[in-house]
């Protein structure tokens, strides 16, 4: 139905656009008019408005001045009376190419004149004044949203042009059909057939079962499960080769007995990681870097409350563990300043 | 009536065969560009210490796929009525301006004279068939180049981890 408006306006705006305007304007209206006369239900619709016009001329011009008050009220009088002579002249020049298309498409248009004619039903009441004087109930089955969009849509773009030319403001907005809401959402009016189309194609795939319900926290099995394996450091980010020899001379010189935690770790590496593995492969590697070239600076002591933050946060330890490892910390933290720093972070 | 229009197709490397994709259910990789590429972008724009929340990458994902499929169904309609089955550069600037996107077309054609003086016809030309694949090679096409080469960066940053190796934890207490 919408098309059929915006193939209505094409020569229209053409028609004034000869008189003076931009060569740009003139250019895109003729592709939009192009674009708009090539589809088959636009030319369908085209041939009732004419019928229309002949046998109520004087409630096609009531309509027309309602329409108009509705959409733009900037509007001054002589440019409805120019818009109205517009489309005049644009349902002559129509018929005769819409003649050549009268059957293609029947079934299908239907269809869409079924959903149309309800949407137009609740926009424009006035538009039921046809009803009385229809000649036949098959003719109004077409005529009414032919006649009622015609009324409406034409002057959309006209007070678009005419707002952009005279004031410089934003083009108006045409109102969107939704089905959930109740109030219309406005659309930039160059966008309207394009979301639709989208509109279309989106419930076309959620038919097919191809839209994508929910989203998996990772695309590949594989590259998941090495994720979980890699080492991290502190505040869950990997560690890269550099950071782990540090770790392996560490713990050589310590000498710790680690088979005991060893299982603890494990089981929380595995819990922290599936809560972090989506975030930490987003993690950059510069951050990483940056982290490994702060722990290089630092004296062997410092290195050793890393890898106590790291245990503490890694293993999971009970609270009253927790309270112990900070003693622990400050026993050694009295070595210097950067033992200070770590403590502070252990308190945190 | 239009036909269903062209979805983007996605140019950067690195996706292997996907396993965990469910059978019936779209790829996630066929609607949507892939994230990583996303918010790095995002994060040109952020100050050094800037960190983005997960839900506004996706988000932003979801936009800018959805944006790539409104102005290609665009342009595909318009080659479709002109029977032509490639969609090139000037199809998608056609697009943007009918949409509403004026304001782009300016840095647009520049940006795509001067692709197609670096890059040469030769490309282009040869290339034909599906015309998804084409708006994103000719409109976007230094921004996937750029996408691509810092996918195989990425690549190659994987293996510089070859190791794995649980960390050792010492006891609770001495």
């Amino acid at each position: 139905m919408k098309n059929l408006c915006e193939n209505g306006s094409g020569p229209t705006h053409l028609t004034s656009y000869a008189l003076g305007c931009s060569s740009w304007g003139t250019s895109s209206e003729s592709d939009v008019q192009q674009s708009s006369m090539s589809k088959s239900l636009s030319l369908k619709m085209s041939v009732l408005p004419q019928q229309c016009h002949k046998t109520k001329p004087l409630s096609f011009q009531y309509q027309d001045r309602d329409s108009s008050s509705t959409q733009s009220t900037g509007q001054s009088y002589p440019e409805v009376g120019s818009a109205q002579s517009g489309q005049i002249s644009v349902q002559c020049s129509n018929s005769s190419a819409s003649s050549t298309h009268n059957t293609t498409g029947g079934k299908s248009v239907e269809g869409v004149i079924g959903s149309t004619v309800g949407i137009q039903d609740c926009t424009f009441p006035p538009s039921q004044l046809c009803y009385n004087q229809s000649l036949a109930h098959t003719a109004f089955h077409f005529a009414e949203p032919c006649f009622s969009g015609l009324l409406a849509a034409p002057f959309v773009p006209q007070s678009n042009i005419h707002h952009a030319q005279l004031l410089g403001m934003t083009p108006a907005r045409i109102p969107l059909p939704l089905d959930l809401s109740e109030e219309p959402m406005y659309v930039n009016a160059k966008q309207y057939h394009a979301i639709l189309r989208r509109r279309q194609y989106r419930a076309k795939l959620e038919a097919q079962n191809k839209l994508i319900k929910e989203r998996k926290p990772y695309l590949h099995e594989s590259r998941h499960l090495h994720a979980l394996k890699r080492a991290r450091g502190s505040g869950g980010r990997f560690l890269n080769a550099k950071k782990l020899q540090e770790l392996k001379l560490t713990s050589a010189n310590r000498g710790l007995d680690v088979s005991g935690c060893t299982q603890l770790n494990l089981s929380g590496n595995m819990s922290e990681s599936k809560v972090q593995a989506v975030e930490n492969l987003n993690y950059r590697n510069g951050a990483s870097t940056t982290t490994c070239s702060d722990v290089i600076s630092t004296s062997n002591s410092d290195d050793v409350f890393q890898q106590h933050e790291s245990d503490f946060r890694l293993c999971g330890y009970p609270s009253h563990i927790g309270r112990n490892m900070q003693g622990y910390s400050a026993d050694i933290g009295g070595g210097g300043g950067g033992g200070n720093q770590h403590r502070l972070s252990v308190l945190m | 009536m239009s036909d269903a229009p062209a979805s983007p197709s996605h140019e950067s490397g690195g996706e292997q065969s996907p396993r965990g994709s469910l059978s019936g259910a779209a790829r996630e990789q066929d609607r949507y560009l892939p994230i990583a590429n996303i918010s790095r972008i995002m994060k040109k724009a952020l100050p050094p210490n800037g960190k983005i929340a997960k839900d506004a990458k996706d988000t932003m994902q979801e936009c800018v796929s959805e944006f790539i499929s409104f102005i290609t169904s665009e342009a595909s309609e318009k080659c479709q009525k002109e029977k032509r089955k490639t969609i090139n550069g000037d199809d998608l600037l056609w697009a943007m301006a009918t949409l509403g996107f004026e304001d782009y077309i300016e840095p647009l054609k520049v940006y795509l004279a001067r692709y197609r003086e670096a890059e040469g016809d030769t490309k282009g030309s040869a290339r034909s068939g599906d015309g998804s694949a084409r708006p994103d090679q000719v409109g976007l096409a230094g921004q996937n180049a750029q996408l691509v080469h810092q996918g195989s960066l990425n690549y190659i940053g994987l293996q510089v981890q070859p190791q794995h190796l649980v960390m050792p934890s010492m006891q609770g207490h001495e």
